[in-house]
Parts: structure tokens; sequence; C-alpha cells
């Protein structure tokens, strides 16, 4: 895998007839001294400040009986109590088991349409690409609260357009269908909402990486009589594969996280039914204004999630490190 | 009894226009929330700024009210009003992460919804006004369960002021009605069998002919309490769920039977669109507020400016002949945070946005906070007519700090919901739905 | 690779030609399906757009329209009239750009540490930048509310940027790390035997190589940012600071008055059509890149 096989820089400045054969800041596989470091400060204190004092704070919150406002100072420290009722509380492992399965299929089917409709903007007319490119803009930018009450409208059991769509097709038991009544089916309609939501990101940041893919190669492995399937498996995948690990990675995250096409499809009142980890945290704690252990149950319950993500997510992280220690 | 009131009210404008002299001559320069009498109240504001979070139903209904009220606090105090409009969406969120900072951006006066104004009390986060109660204007006769939801839940501290409320009523076609030879209906009974009237007879195939949402609490337990029922009961600080009692039961029961007779789409909704819903031109009926009636023919927001002379109102009937049923009192409470920067300042700006200067001007557009200036409202339309008087016989929530946990669990709203698309039998929901008021409620 | 490189120097002609005609067959077989798919996509934004455009419609109805009925700007005057969201609409175009450019110039510094670099702690950065992002951001707004109000920055659209900046921070860093790295090293070592400083070297070889990355994640930092809500309506109180997604909400059903839904859609319409525009004039720049045949080693 060592084939640069054109390099080409305009107007080669070639002032130096002698270089010393010095590496862009230290060069790579070098130990660089502090300048990798330099290089982090900046997003380190960003991130240390709006989310690491925070979780720190957070943490201390779980430990503590009384969390519901920290202007009640000298809380009693209650240790690992709340993590405990957390973890025999039958409706939170109900809802770590519906979260899994929920966001495990909109990750996989938003990946799926996301980099199909990647692939394919690099083979339909520049006209088409721009009419797609301008839909995807547009439901990209449509905010999840603002497309989430759409999408309430259009499955709405006595006017929406979606029963009656299908009514008129012919499948005449769906005319005036409450998809609400039964959770599963519900969540079926946010799956929709959410990965309708996805796929602009996907697309838009897959297509920028396939359009960092050398186009001769690609040519060359057509003309060299390989499939569809190969040209990808050997030649696109590679490229893509930072960029899948990381869109997998957010996607898992933020399916995970889930909330406003849930909260606001059921009108702001979800059913037990519709409990992921995100609804269930904010109904049963951080929604709640008054009440002793509420937010610190709430605090135990993220970070119990937190952990339990990274548990669920170790072959990924593994592979961003591997890929990070390549550079 | 009319006459008990009024002279009530006398003594009260008498008693606040002496106090009101006395505290701005004595004017105590700004200190701190110590609670004593003279300082709850402040007109010292030269200088000083303050910060007022009011929900934008003031901005798009009675922008006037506020102006006029902002101008004479500004004249009266040398004090700045800055008012931020603020809206419902995780509101309580909000007003909590500003306590909780403090500072110089902490408000100074904010708009709390009654249901949740316990919690806000319990947590000491609201600024103890019982001792200037007397110096807001109608004090003795604010709407009983604003009042309850202001004070504390032994009713002897006072840390809010109501401000406005609101009820429900039934809004219906008078064409369809009339078409279908039926006029108002008088008890709940025949408000129970006229639906099946109103389908056969009105002329319309898709009619449904009442809209009766399935997550619609505060309509479904208008029976409840009309049946002679209740939500829950305290005795000796011990919360009890009583929705499985026999007269409870009963309400859930006749709800149950409006909402399945009648309504074939709305088991799994809420009442926020429903007037929307009645514009379409095929309900009969809903359960709603005042407003909804103009804005289901409103010429915006998905309403139907044809049906314009087809809409009354009427108070829901209750059991026998000449009762209604008791109707929830909703409404919105003004507080002032404990440690707002200008909390006795941001308190006398509650005093003048709640005068009867200010409370006359808001009757035109919501109900007032008092039962004195109530003619004033009924006079505006009949729908306010229907409002006020209904308003005679409410309800209110229990008056329990955690009560608001219960709604932010939707526990009445899921039982409701399993109820209505027959998930659960009403005695097995409510007994679920008891349950779990009685673990929130004593706070386990 | 270089297998299939060499490769391509035995590709025969005819097989050439006869597959482009194909090629051309296969391509409006692809245009077909994808205008098919830009209308089903586009079909939940369209119903937007009619419901901005027909004041008295409401999006549900018993027998549907699917083409307009009546046509009236109104609900867009409505809003563009108010000078409420006007200011907001300023309030929102300094936070995002802010917070994108911010976020662009910070996570290049940390993408090029991550991709030029290996250092002692390298897998610690990574999972710390990674892993911020799995705490449930409802469970921090408290805490983050207070170290913001304590550092001085409560209610200020600095501390709201401060924030967005960190919440797009991974995946800037990580998109950004992958586009460096594609670039081959060879070209910034050549550049050096050139005689390029090293900040030239970025600002000649790195930087335009790496375009398509910054405006894949800055369009996405911009879309982030600007449709944030939760945490602009807890950071910013002001209503002369706050941002256009709290003026949606305004639209909203309270106690004393209905949804404005024509109001709403105008109003979402009015909000997207900046994003739009920007992608538009940024999306040439996507399909640039490695143009110049170098392939990463």
């Amino acid at each position: 895998m060592s084939a640069v096989d054109i390099i080409e820089i305009d107007d080669p400045p070639s002032r130096n007839p002698a270089p010393t054969r010095r590496r862009l800041l230290g060069g790579a596989g070098r130990e660089a001294g502090a300048l990798p470091y330099l290089l982090l400060i900046p997003t380190g204190l960003v991130l240390a400040a709006v989310i690491g004092y925070p979780l720190v704070q957070l943490v201390i919150m779980s430990l503590e009986k009384d969390g519901s406002s920290s202007k009640f100072t000298g809380t009693p420290f209650v240790g690992f109590a709340e993590y405990q009722k957390v973890l025999s509380d039958s409706v939170f492992w109900s809802s770590v088991e519906r979260t899994v399965i929920f966001a495990g299929a909109n990750v996989i089917l938003s990946l799926l349409f996301g980099l199909g409709l990647a692939l394919l903007m690099g083979r339909v007319s520049k006209s088409v690409k721009l009419i797609l490119t301008v839909v995807l803009m547009f439901v990209w930018s449509v905010p999840t609260t603002v497309s989430t009450e759409l999408f309430r409208w259009l499955f709405d059991a006595q006017y929406g357009v979606v029963d009656y769509v299908l009514g008129k097709v012919g499948l005449g038991s769906y005319a005036q269908h409450d998809w609400f009544a039964d959770p599963n089916q519900g969540l079926q309609v946010a799956s929709f909402i959410i990965i309708w939501g996805a796929i602009p990101f996907l697309t838009v940041t897959l297509s920028a990486g396939l359009a960092q893919i050398p186009k001769e190669l690609l040519e060359a492995a057509k003309v060299d009589g390989a499939s569809a399937w190969q040209a990808f498996r050997n030649v696109t995948y590679p490229f893509l594969k930072p960029l899948l690990v990381i869109v997998t990675t957010l996607s898992v995250i933020w399916d995970t996280g889930v909330f406003n096409q849930i909260y606001i499809l059921r009108q702001t009142h979800p059913e037990p039914g519709y409990y992921t980890l995100g609804i269930y945290s904010y109904v049963k704690a951080f929604a709640t204004i008054y009440g002793g252990d509420n937010y610190s149950y709430g605090a135990a319950m993220a970070i119990i999630m937190v952990l339990l993500m990274g548990v669920f997510m170790v072959g990924y992280i593994r592979q961003l490190l591997r890929i990070g220690q390549e550079g | 009894m009319k006459r008990k009131k009024l002279a009530a009210l006398a003594c009260a404008t008498a008693s606040v226009a002496l106090v009101a002299s006395a505290c701005s001559s004595s004017s105590s320069s700004g200190s701190s929330n110590a609670g004593s009498s003279t300082s709850v109240l402040s007109t010292a504001g030269a200088g000083k700024t303050i910060n007022v979070w009011i929900m934008t139903d003031a901005q798009k209904g009675w922008p006037d009210v506020v102006n006029q009220a902002v101008s004479r606090f500004e004249k009266a105090t040398g004090a700045k009003v800055k008012i931020n409009w603020t809206t419902w969406s995780g509101y309580t969120t909000k007003i909590q992460a500003a306590i909780q900072a403090g500072g110089a951006n902490e408000p100074d006066v904010v708009e709390i919804g009654d249901t949740d104004t316990a919690s806000f009390i319990a947590n000491q986060e609201l600024y103890d006004l019982t001792s200037a109660k007397s110096q807001f204007d109608n004090s003795s006769t604010w709407l009983k369960a604003l009042t309850a939801s202001s004070s504390s839940a032994d009713g002897s501290k006072l840390y809010a002021v109501p401000y406005y409320a609101g009820d429900r009523m039934a809004i219906y076609r008078t064409d369809l009605f009339s078409k279908a030879g039926l006029s108002v209906p008088t008890t709940l009974d025949q408000l129970e069998s006229d639906a099946a009237v109103l389908k056969a007879k009105a002329g319309d195939p898709s009619l449904v002919p009442y809209y009766v949402p399935g997550k619609d609490w505060y309509v479904a337990l208008s029976f409840v309490f009309g049946a002679g029922g209740g939500i829950a009961t305290d005795s000796g600080g011990k919360w009890t769920g009583t929705l499985e009692s026999a007269a409870s039961e009963q309400g859930l029961a006749t709800w149950a039977k409006l909402e399945a007779d009648s309504s074939t789409a709305g088991q799994t909704k809420d009442e926020t669109d429903q007037d929307a819903v009645m514009a379409q031109g095929h309900t009969g009926l809903i359960f709603g507020a005042g407003w909804e009636a103009s804005s289901v023919t409103a010429a915006t927001g998905g309403g139907n400016p044809k049906l314009a002379n087809d809409i009354s109102t009427f108070a829901i009937p209750g059991t026998t002949a000449g009762t209604v049923t008791p109707t929830f009192l909703g409404g919105s409470d003004l507080a002032v945070p404990a440690n707002a920067p200008n909390a006795a300042l941001g308190a006398e700006f509650v005093k003048y946005y709640t005068d009867t200067t200010s409370e006359t001007l808001l009757a035109k557009y919501a109900m007032p906070n008092n039962t004195t200036l109530m003619s004033t409202f009924e006079a505006g339309s009949s729908a306010n007519k229907v409002a006020g008087q209904a308003a005679a016989d409410s309800w209110f929530v229990p008056n329990t700090p955690a009560w608001t946990n219960v709604e932010s669990q939707n526990v009445l709203q899921n039982m409701l919901e399993s109820i209505a698309t027959g998930k659960q039998s009403v005695d097995a929901a409510a007994k679920a739905a008891d349950t779990q008021i009685a673990t929130i409620l004593n706070g386990s | 690779m270089s297998a299939v490189a060499s490769a391509s120097a035995s590709a025969a002609r005819p097989r050439a030609r006869r597959s482009s005609a194909k090629r051309r067959r296969n391509t409006i077989g692809w245009n077909i399906l994808g205008l098919v798919l830009s209308v089903l996509i586009a079909f939940p934004v369209y119903w937007l757009l009619l419901t901005s455009i027909e004041p008295t419609r409401y999006v549900q109805s018993a027998s549907p329209n699917f083409l307009p009925k009546a046509f009236s700007l109104s609900s867009y005057t409505e809003v563009f009239d108010d000078p409420v969201f006007r200011q907001d609409l300023v309030n929102s175009l300094i936070i995002t750009a802010s917070t994108v450019l911010f976020s662009l110039l910070v996570g290049f510094f940390a993408a090029l540490a991550l991709a030029r670099f290996r250092f002692r702690g390298k897998s610690l950065a990574i999972i710390i930048v990674m892993g911020v992002q799995m705490v449930p951001l409802i469970a921090l707004l408290f805490p983050l509310n207070d170290v913001l109000a304590k550092a001085g920055l409560g209610d200020t659209q600095l501390g709201a940027i401060i924030a967005y900046v960190a919440f797009t921070a991974p995946f800037t860093v990580w998109t950004l790390r992958t586009f460096i790295a594609n670039v081959p090293r060879e070209l910034d070592e050549a550049a050096l035997v050139d005689g390029c400083t090293r900040f030239q070297t970025f600002y000649k070889v790195i930087l335009p190589l790496t375009l398509p990355g910054l405006v894949a994640t800055g369009v996405f930092g911009w879309i982030q940012a600007w449709n944030e809500f939760l945490m602009a309506n807890i950071l910013l109180t002001d209503n002369s600071k706050q941002t256009v997604q709290l003026y949606l909400v305004s639209f909203g059903n309270s106690p004393t008055h209905g949804a404005d839904w024509g109001g709403l859609m105008a109003a979402s319409t009015l909000v997207s059509l900046p994003v739009i525009i920007l992608f538009l004039i940024f999306q040439r720049w996507m399909a640039s890149g490695l143009t110049a045949g170098a392939v990463k080693g």
C-alpha cells in the first residue's frame, strides 16, 4: 500500500538547492515534543470548561442525596445508593433494552441510506445532484422540533396524509389507523423521523469523503474489470473507513440519546411504552423540579448510561484509536 | 354572601392605600429580603432596573396591560423595567437554572403555571410575600384555587400572587345540534345520549359527534370531581390515591363513555390541537377553553372562518339538571425568586401588575385573578360568561409540592390513554395510577 | 492498490467505449432514482411550505390537497415585519458564524496534532474528545449554566458560543483529522524540501486539500448551532440576546392561545434559508480535494 503515483505541486519554489530534510512539525512517527500538546490545548480547554467541569459536578450530584439544586449545599453524601436504585429499577432496564434495539436499528438504517445516497450522488448528473443537495439541505436545516410536529400531522389517524394515501392505494385497514396506540409502531414512526433527519448529515459527510478519493483509482479499478462491489470494497471503503467510524460512533451516540423525535411525537407526554433512556431520564428525573433526589437519580442514570454506551461501543472506540495511531 | 364579599373588598382597598403610603414614606433603602413587613415591598427604585420574566401570552394577548403597569410602576419607583418574554416550553428548568446560578441576570419576577408553583415554594426558591398580602389589590377575593397554589401547603404563607385563570366548557356546533333537533343538554346523561342522536341526524357521515382526546386529563378529571370523587387525599401527611374509589371510577366511566362513543381518532392525542380538528368541520363538540371557541373560526392557524356563526358554548352539565360538572381552574401566578437582586422592587411590580387597574384591563382578554372583577370579564363575550359561571364550581390538583412530579411523569394521561385505547379497564387503570400517585406524593 | 494502478495500463479500448455507452444508460437510471428519492425525501418539507403559504390551511385534512388552494405570503410578512424575529436572526447569525469559525480553528489545530504526530497520551486525547459526546446534554444543563455564570459568561452570547464549540468539537476534530491524514505526508515534505515554511505548507498544501472536510464540518457546525434549542433556552435569558430557535417556540400553543402553524412554518422556512444558501455557495468546494491524483500511501 505505498503508491504515490504523481505528486504535483503548482509552482514548486526551488530556491533551496540542498535542503536539509526537515520534517513538517517534527514529522510522523516521531516524538514531536510539546507541539502536539500545544495544538490540543484550545480544544482541551473548551471541553474541560463546558463538559469536564459540569461532568464532575454531575458525578458529585449522583453521589449525594439531594442534588435537585446545588444551592442547598451540604447535602448528605450517600455513596452509590442512587446507582443501586437505578440498577434495581425495572423500568430503567426495560428502557435500556428498548434503547438498544431502537438506536441499533436507526443507526444501521440511516447509515445504509446515507451511504447509498452519497454513492448515488456520485453517479447522477450535475442537475440531479443539485436537486438532491438542495432537498437534503432543506431537510437538514429544519429543526427537529418542527419536523417532528410535521410528521405527527402526517401520521395523524384522523386527518393525516399517510393514512389517507394508504387508504387510497387499497390498504383500507390503514385508513384512520392510529399509529401511536401500539408503542412499537409509534417508535417506528419515530425511527422514520430520525432516519429522515440523519440522512443529510450522513450523505453530505460521506460524499465529502468520497470526493477525496482519487478518480484515477476508481477508473483504474473499473477498467481493470473490478465489479462495483469490488471497487467499493477495495478502493472506496478503505478511504471512507475513518469517516464511517466517526459517523457511526456519532450516530450511535445521537440515536441513543434521541429525545425530541419521541417527546414531541407524543405531544410532550410520552407513555411508558415509549421510554428510551433519554425519555425516561427526563420524565423520571430532569423534568421534575421538586423532590429530594430526583436530580441525583437522573445524574446517576446519566453516568450509568455513559458507562453502558462505553461498553457497548468498545469495538468502535478501539477502531478510532487504531485509526488515530496510524497518523 | 355577595354583600360580605363587597365589604371585604372595601376593607382590602382601604388597607392597601394605607399601607402603601406608609411604605413609600419609610422606604427602606432596598435592604435585602429579610421578610419583615416593611421591606417586603419597596418603592426605592431610582437607578435600578428590574428583570421581569412574563410568558408571551401577555405579549400576544394583552401587551397594553403590561405597558400601563410598567409605566405606572416606573413613575412611582423611579426604577426601570426590563420585560423578558418567556415561553412555556421547558420554562421550569429555565427558571430553576436562573435561580440556581443567581447573579445579576437572575429575574426579579417570574410567571409560573399554578400547578407548578407549589414545588418552587417547597424548594424555598420564592420570596415570602405573606406580610404584604393585604397590600395586593383584591387579595381577599382572589380565586380560591389560585390562592391555594400561591400559598404554602398549610395556607399560612404566601409566596406568589395570582395573575389570571382559565377553565373549560363545551364548545359546540349550533347548526348541527339544531339540525339534529337537539338543544343544549342539561344533564350529563343527556349529554351522553345526544352523541348518538347527533351522529344519526346531523347529516354528516364522517361526523365525530364529540371529539374527546384520550390524554386530556383536565376534562376527564372534571367528571371524576363531578361524580364526587377526587385524585388523592391526605391524612396525617400520608397521601392516598382515590381514583379507584367508587365515585371516581364512576366519573372515569362517564368520561370513558364520552370518549369511546364519540371520539374515533383521538385516543392517543392530547387537547392541544382540538380547535384545529374542530375547524375541519366534522366535529360536533369539544371540551375546551373559551379562546378555543374563537380559534376554531379564526382566519389563521388552521381556523375555519366559515363556521363563524355556528359555534357556541355551554357549561358542561352536572349529573342533575341545574348543576354543572366542576371545571379545572388553571392559571398563572407571579412570583419573586427568593434570591432575586431586587426582590422587594420585583414584588412591588407584581403589585402594580395585578392591581385592580391592571386586572380590569386584563379581564378583557382572560379570566381575572379575583371574583370581584368577574362580571367585567363575563360581559366580554358569551364564552366568557360561561367560563365565569363555570369557575364558581372548580377543582384543583392536590396542593402538595410533589404534585408537579405526578404531572411530569404523565401519570394521569397514561391512565386515561390506557382506558381510552381499551388496554386496561377503568378499575385496573385507576388502581395502577393510585399506586403511582401515592408513591410520588409520599416521596419514597 | 498499486496492483490496480498498474493494471490500469492494460485497459483495452473497445471495452472502454462499450462501457461508456453503458454508463450513460446507467446515469439515466441513477438520475431517475435520484429524482424519485428527492421527491420522497422532500415531501414533508413540501408540506411545510404549503402550510406557510396558506394561512387558513391546517396540515391535516380529511381529504388533503396536494396542491395549494390559495397563495398568500402573509405569514412571511408577519414574521419578517416582526422586529423580534430580525433581532433574533442577527443573534443567531452572530452566534452560529462565531461557533463555526472558532470551532474550525480550534478543531483544525487538534486535528493536526492527531493526524500528523505521534505522542504520549494520544489515545487518551481521542477517547476524551469522543467520549464527552456521550454524556446526555440534558444532565449537564444545570452545572453548565452554573459554570458559565461563575466565569462571568452567564447570559452572554460568548458563553453560548463556547458551549456550542464544545458540542461540535468531536465531529470537527475527527473529520478534519481524517481529511488531513488523507493528504499524503509526502506532499508536505516535498513542500518543505522546496523551501516552504511550515506555515506556508499548511496554507498552500494541507488547507486546500482539506477543503471538502472544512466545508462538511463547517456545515455540520453551522446546523448544530443554528438549530440548538435546549442550551440556548437556559443560557440566553435576555430577549435581546436570544436565537431564532427560541423565537420559533413562541408560535406554539399556550394556555391562552392556539399554535400559529402558518407562522411557525414560515418562520422556520426563513430560518432554513441561510443554511441552504450558504451551503450552495460552498458546495463546489466540497467536490474539490485530491484532484492532483495524489494518493494516500
